[in-house]
């Protein structure tokens, strides 16, 4: 009786914690994945979570362009440190 | 010639001249970075540009009677006002009651009380601008919040768009941002307490309650105080955030102090006129500032 009462307990704190920890990390979990989508899938009605078609266009765009890279790693930045 | 070998024998041991070469470079950069136009702002404020012949004409206090008589100024020192305020109450009731969930006894192990503190501090990861971005398309009117809000309230709630609501999504967006900076530190201060003052306390026979208000919360002031002038300072001259998201908003409801001074200064080059509002910003954060130690110190020693 104990045991089960233990067990119910620590079932309703892990849910309440992860509820909370979801609550804050879903932004951030939801950028990380509209950044694998195509760009004409991102505002789709009604929005889904997951990409439909999980494409790497985004990065190979932004790794491929010297003008990105120039922005991703700057030279300015070095000057600062 | 030995005085001045005496001069130089004292000054050497006084100062360590290796030390000296070492800050020096980065005293000269902040000098000239910082400090040297932090204070060009302060003659300019008397003067008005002419873009014609490129140069500055001495005029008075006519730039501070026009900046005080300039009624989108005042709008956006209240919405300023508004957005500051109303952020740092929000950072600081994030920040207690997350600080002190992680600081209870109650957790299953160190294990899982580690992992929630690298969860609660994830949103600290983003810069302002990605975190611009990323809630722009959640409050986007085809995004995932609106879509939300239509099936759980059956109205589609026009986050960014709506003259009454855009100020306070662009709040909580930055109080999600920042949070975990104010969190971290009341956990740091929390912990730091000695446990001793918890055992007399209970054997004293004091509950939870009295313990949060008789002994956490005087020994945080100090903190407390330290978190609401920084917090205050930073969103008062925020910028890059909630210019990405709403650029000054929907009827001016999100034009923030910063976004008055870039117009004058930087969109129509009206630099004397923008030199004033600076120096009304830079004075206006100095007197809270002031006024606030005062007040506390003043307090404190009573």
């Amino acid at each position: 009786m104990r045991a089960t009462k233990k067990v119910y307990k620590s079932f309703l704190v892990y849910g309440a914690l992860g509820a909370v920890g979801f609550l804050f990390l879903f932004p951030g979990i939801y950028g990380v994945l509209v950044s694998f989508k195509l760009n004409r899938e991102i505002f789709i009605w009604p929005p889904a979570i997951l990409p439909r078609l999980w494409s790497l266009e985004g990065y190979v765009e932004i790794l491929s362009q010297p003008k990105y890279i120039r922005f991703l790693f700057p030279l300015s930045h070095l000057l600062c440190v | 010639m030995s005085l001045f070998r005496s001069l130089v024998r004292r000054y050497k041991e006084k100062y360590d001249l290796v030390g000296i070469l070492f800050i020096g470079p980065p005293i000269i950069y902040l000098f000239l970075i910082i400090i040297y136009p932090l204070i060009t702002i302060f003659p300019a404020s008397f003067q008005e540009y002419v873009p014609s012949s490129q140069s500055f004409v001495f005029v008075g206090l006519k730039q501070f009677q026009r900046l005080f008589a300039d009624k989108l100024f005042w709008l956006s020192i209240k919405t300023t006002f508004v957005f500051a305020g109303f952020t740092v109450i929000l950072h600081l009731l994030l920040a207690w009651a997350l600080a002190l969930l992680l600081n209870t006894r109650w957790w299953p192990s160190w294990r899982v009380r580690n992992l929630f503190r690298a969860v609660l501090l994830f949103p600290w990861i983003f810069s302002p601008a990605a975190c611009a971005l990323l809630w722009g398309i959640l409050y986007h009117p085809r995004g995932f919040l609106s879509y939300f809000s239509q099936q759980l309230l059956h109205t589609r709630i026009g986050f960014l768009g709506d003259p009454k609501v855009a100020l306070w999504s662009v709040l909580l967006v930055n109080g999600w941002n920042w949070y975990p900076f104010y969190m971290i530190i009341l956990l740091g201060g929390l912990q730091s307490i000695d446990r001793s003052l918890y055992e007399s306390s209970e054997i004293d026979g004091a509950n939870r309650f009295q313990s949060f208000f008789h002994i956490k919360l005087p020994l945080m002031t100090p903190l407390m105080m330290m978190i609401v002038i920084i917090d205050f300072i930073g969103t008062f001259i925020v910028f890059d955030l909630v210019w990405i998201m709403t650029k000054g908003g929907p009827l001016r409801t999100t034009y923030l102090i910063s976004f008055f001074l870039y117009e004058k200064g930087l969109m129509t080059y009206k630099l004397g006129y923008a030199s004033a509002v600076s120096v009304f910003m830079a004075l206006f954060l100095s007197a809270f500032v002031a006024v606030y130690l005062i007040l506390y110190l003043r307090r404190s020693k009573v």
